[in-house]
């Protein structure tokens, strides 16, 4: 049932008023890439790239990016990789096994990353692991296993059973039926849920913060930065990844309408 | 019809199956004969998907062996076991074509690509679904896809297809359409069919021999002549088709006809001997509707036949049939169905008020009650 | 169990795996909540004391409830804004939907630490917010009102935590069979009527949701706490972390910690007891 006529106006200056107040910090952002911005104000309206090739200078920034997305990747593909073998294993073994798998899964993603990345940080130093990106990697996984594992869950479900029993039955071999017939119907799910992964990762704050070694992502460089004040350059990055980012979740919702639109067709 | 004494192709020796606490098969001894069409039938829950699913591999029986040739294949996985399924949902894959659909068992087993060309083509010819050969399973009607999936199940000449109530989803035209062309093609090709269903007019006219199920247990197996006219208990004599089914206690037994007595007196039944009755056995007289024939009032008892006086009850027009009730002076609380071509005689019957249903006790049968 | 996919072994491999990846890690936490410090090794006796100490330390405890009270109140604005924005979504159709949607969404993977200093900034006392003010008439002169406190900590959060919100209302009011609010119109109820008397409860789960779930992630969250916070914004979050950095208390900071998850598992459970639909149906 739509709302009247008032109450749509209403609703829909409630929205705007919340949209301006999540993008006034963004707007001010990316600003600040081209123009001199201080305290939300732009100084002076003479619009420069100098920030951006300030930020092709700064070798140590960028290596932070650079280590930002490595982490992601992998992070991405392990918690991927790892999401899928767990989802495969509930999926069919149902039951009991199923619920102790999702309750466990999800703990690190219900709890605050604080509270997690604590309980990391205790273990490693308890089996004598020192503070990496490796630390930060398996931390990131711990964290964003929960997403990519619903997904692929939701989607072997829909799936059903039979078209493995069916190609069991025709006598494929496991490898042969998860390669030829559960991943292609997987692959959607997967690269949305990747997507969200390395999304998650790449911003990824205070779990890289209490177990980062001597490198350090880019959103410890951030906060780091913090203190003494953010450099244009890192506008600059962040003026950039708005338009990556903004692609990249748009083309998520996509992926999994189209599937949903596909699915919907069959019978 | 029997094997005679060739060796069965498979072998179900005592086996059970339990979920827990849930006894689902008991004690399951089963044969099924090379080339035969073989048809499980029960009502849903009577264990015989539970039966086919074990066959397949698809769950591990609890008890007791299945044997292939003889020997033991219980441990044998799914995709080792030579035989294909035709899934209830069909199960296609619906990232492939029908073409790859088809070929898949032959794909994964590595055979060269003509080969696998070749006797797809043959097969989805055999199907009648050769012009679509490209298409994908969602751009299919219900009963196409139920093709393809036959297609695939029988071109990688499994020595047994399982058919897991494939038609079930199909309206009546298709699915008597279907069942035709399934009686066709495996008479053609001689592949062993398990077929399994809960609908008895499809088995009857799909099987070579029907096994029928009741609560996890094979009850009688035979050919759908043999259990209609011979149920060897009260439930098949149920089952199959409508009867009349009288309770009484048998008095005595000679040979094949057992004199039994019921609420319309001592009554003459044709029966199993090997079954051993002796006086004092509780019993049902069964005698199908079609056997009994309808006396108009006036004519004269037939010799060597059980006559006996009512009221009609109800009756009904259906269609090739009519269908009458008769309440028997003697035990008006009883019903004798009766049924009847609809010809003159029938409606003449149907008019009347009081009549006479005769039967000859060779159309009778005693089973256990 | 059936045979398929995966192997026997299997089990063993999953359960290794996530034992050690997770459920090691989380003990290890409650182990330490347990042990105590005495200069700079770990005393790895069990004890209760953390949590005696905790629990009579007043100033501890007033940033505790402090911190409850904050994230409470954040989480009720965030649902009272939140609603009627998913209101309006789901009022919305087509390429409209869309685009509002990818519009609430984007900014969450924009990253975290910036949108909180842009803000900090903003916020400050020549920042654009008092500008603004200053130019409307509303105040004569900068405002600290949102410096370095917990006011400010309560604004970022509340903004930042918005569409965390509107996210689970708009996917339990689209549960809502819209056959329903036809079945109401035509039995003559007025808009208002359909909506409290449907819309509302049948959209209780989402509620929940949103509740719980900027409640948690306000109460978890240290960034923000520790960037705009300022001397006068101490969170609870920002205490347990302390212990982990110059304090190196570590058995304390666990125990405060486990306190912390204590709390959540506690609303999480609210949420699921308090968020069914009356009656039980359309979930």
């Amino acid at each position: 049932m739509t709302p009247s006529r008032t109450a749509q106006v209403g609703l829909a200056l409630i929205t705007a008023l919340l949209l301006i107040a999540i993008y006034g910090p963004i707007g001010v952002t990316v600003a600040g890439a081209f123009l001199p911005v201080k305290g939300g104000i732009i100084q002076s309206f003479a619009p420069s790239l100098t920030a951006f090739h300030t930020l092709a200078g700064d070798a140590g920034l960028i290596r932070s990016l650079v280590i930002t997305l490595a982490v992601g990747a992998v992070a991405t593909m392990a918690s991927v990789t790892l999401a899928t073998a767990l989802a495969l294993f509930t999926t069919e073994r149902g039951g009991l096994h199923s619920r102790v798998v999702t309750v466990i899964v999800f703990l690190p993603f219900v709890m605050p990353p604080m509270v997690t990345g604590l309980a990391l940080l205790i273990f490693f130093r308890d089996v004598g692991v020192d503070r990496s990106l490796l630390t930060v990697t398996i931390g990131h996984v711990a964290i964003i296993l929960a997403i990519a594992y619903r997904s692929i869950v939701v989607r072997l479900t829909d799936l059903g059973r039979s078209l493995i029993e069916a190609s069991l039955d025709l006598g494929a071999s496991r490898w042969q039926t998860f390669a030829r017939v559960i991943l292609p119907n997987i692959r959607g799910s997967l690269l949305a849920s990747a997507v969200l992964c390395f999304a998650l990762s790449f911003d990824e704050t205070l779990v890289t913060l209490l177990l980062t070694g001597t490198d350090s992502t880019f959103p410890i460089r951030l906060w780091g930065m913090t203190r003494l004040g953010i450099t244009p350059a890192a506008n600059a990055i962040l003026a950039i990844l708005l338009a990556v980012t903004v692609a990249a979740s748009a083309l998520a919702i996509a992926i999994s309408q189209r599937r949903h639109a596909k699915d919907a067709n069959a019978p | 019809m029997s094997a005679g004494d060739r060796a069965p192709l498979v072998e179900l020796s005592a086996v059970g199956k339990t979920y827990g606490t849930a006894r689902v098969l008991h004690d399951v001894n089963l044969t099924v004969e090379d080339g035969e069409f073989l048809v499980i039938l029960g009502p849903s829950g009577s264990g015989k998907t539970t039966i086919l699913r074990l066959i397949g591999g698809f769950i591990a029986a609890s008890a007791g062996e299945i044997r292939l040739d003889g020997a033991v294949i219980n441990d044998l996985p799914i995709n080792r076991r030579p035989f294909n399924t035709v899934f209830q949902d069909y199960a296609l894959f619906p990232h492939m074509t029908v073409r790859a659909n088809v070929g898949y068992g032959l794909a994964v087993r590595g055979l060269p690509r003509p080969e696998i060309a070749a006797r797809t083509a043959k097969v989805l010819d055999l199907v009648s679904l050769g012009d679509f050969a490209s298409r994908y399973p969602a751009q299919l009607s219900g009963g196409q896809r139920q093709r393809v999936a036959l297609a695939r199940a029988i071109v990688c000449t499994p020595r047994l297809v399982l058919l897991d109530e494939p038609l079930a989803a199909l309206d009546v035209d298709l699915r008597h359409q279907m069942q035709v062309f399934l009686k066709d093609v495996q008479r053609q090709i001689r592949t062993t069919f398990l077929f399994i269903t809960h609908d008895q007019e499809e088995a009857i006219t799909l099987a070579d021999r029907i096994g029928v199920m009741d609560q996890g247990r094979i009850v009688q197996v035979g050919a759908p002549r043999d259990l209609y006219d011979r149920p060897g208990s009260a439930h098949v004599a149920r089952f199959f088709g409508e009867n009349n089914l009288i309770a009484g206690h048998v008095t005595g037994v000679s040979g094949s006809i057992a004199k039994v007595e019921t609420a319309l007196g001592v009554l003459a039944g044709h029966c199993d001997p090997a079954q051993g009755y002796v006086g004092g056995d509780a019993v049902l007289l069964t005698i199908r509707p079609e056997k009994i024939r309808l006396l108009p009032a006036g004519a004269p008892s037939p010799a060597l036949e059980t006559t006996i006086p009512g009221q009609i009850a109800r009756s009904g027009f259906a269609g090739p049939l009519t269908q009458l009730h008769l309440c028997p002076d003697a035990a008006p609380d009883l019903m004798i169905s009766v049924k009847r071509l609809s010809d003159a005689s029938a409606a003449a019957s149907a008019a009347q008020v009081s009549a006479r249903a005769s039967w000859s006790t060779a159309d009778t049968w005693v089973v256990r009650a | 169990m059936s045979p398929g996919l995966t192997r026997p072994g299997a089990a063993l491999a999953v359960y290794g795996l996530l034992g050690a990846l997770i459920v090691v890690p989380f003990l290890s936490f409650l182990a330490m909540s347990l042990y105590s410090v005495s200069g700079v090794v770990i005393d790895r006796s069990l004890t209760l004391a953390n949590f005696a100490r905790a629990a009579s330390d007043p100033v501890l405890m007033g940033v505790f409830w402090r911190t409850i009270l904050l994230c409470a109140g954040i989480a009720l604005v965030t649902t009272l804004v939140g609603y009627p924005v998913a209101l309006f979504i789901a009022g919305m159709r087509g390429r409209a939907r869309y685009g509002l949607l990818t519009l609430m969404v984007a900014p969450l993977v924009l990253s975290y630490v910036m949108k909180i200093y842009a803000f900090r900034s903003i916020l400050g006392g020549n920042g654009l917010l008092n500008r603004l003010l200053m130019g409307a008439g509303i105040i004569d002169a900068p405002s600290n009102f949102f410096v370095f406190n917990l006011n400010a900590v309560f604004l970022v959060l509340a903004v930042l935590l918005a569409p965390f919100a509107i996210l689970p209302i708009l996917l339990s009011l689209e549960k809502i069979p819209a056959a329903l609010a036809e079945a109401a119109a035509d039995l003559a109820a007025s808009r208002w009527q359909i909506f409290r008397s449907i819309t509302l409860p049948l959209s209780r789960p989402g509620i929940a949701t949103a509740l719980s779930f900027t409640f948690i992630m306000a109460i978890g969250d240290f960034i923000t706490p520790q960037m705009v916070g300022g001397p006068n914004g101490f969170t609870f979050g920002r205490v347990i972390y302390s212990q982990f950095g110059l304090a190196f208390n570590w058995p304390f900071g666990a125990a405060l910690g486990v306190l912390l998850s204590g709390v959540i598992i506690l609303v999480l459970a609210l949420a699921l007891a308090l968020g069914r639909v009356p009656g039980g149906a359309t979930r």
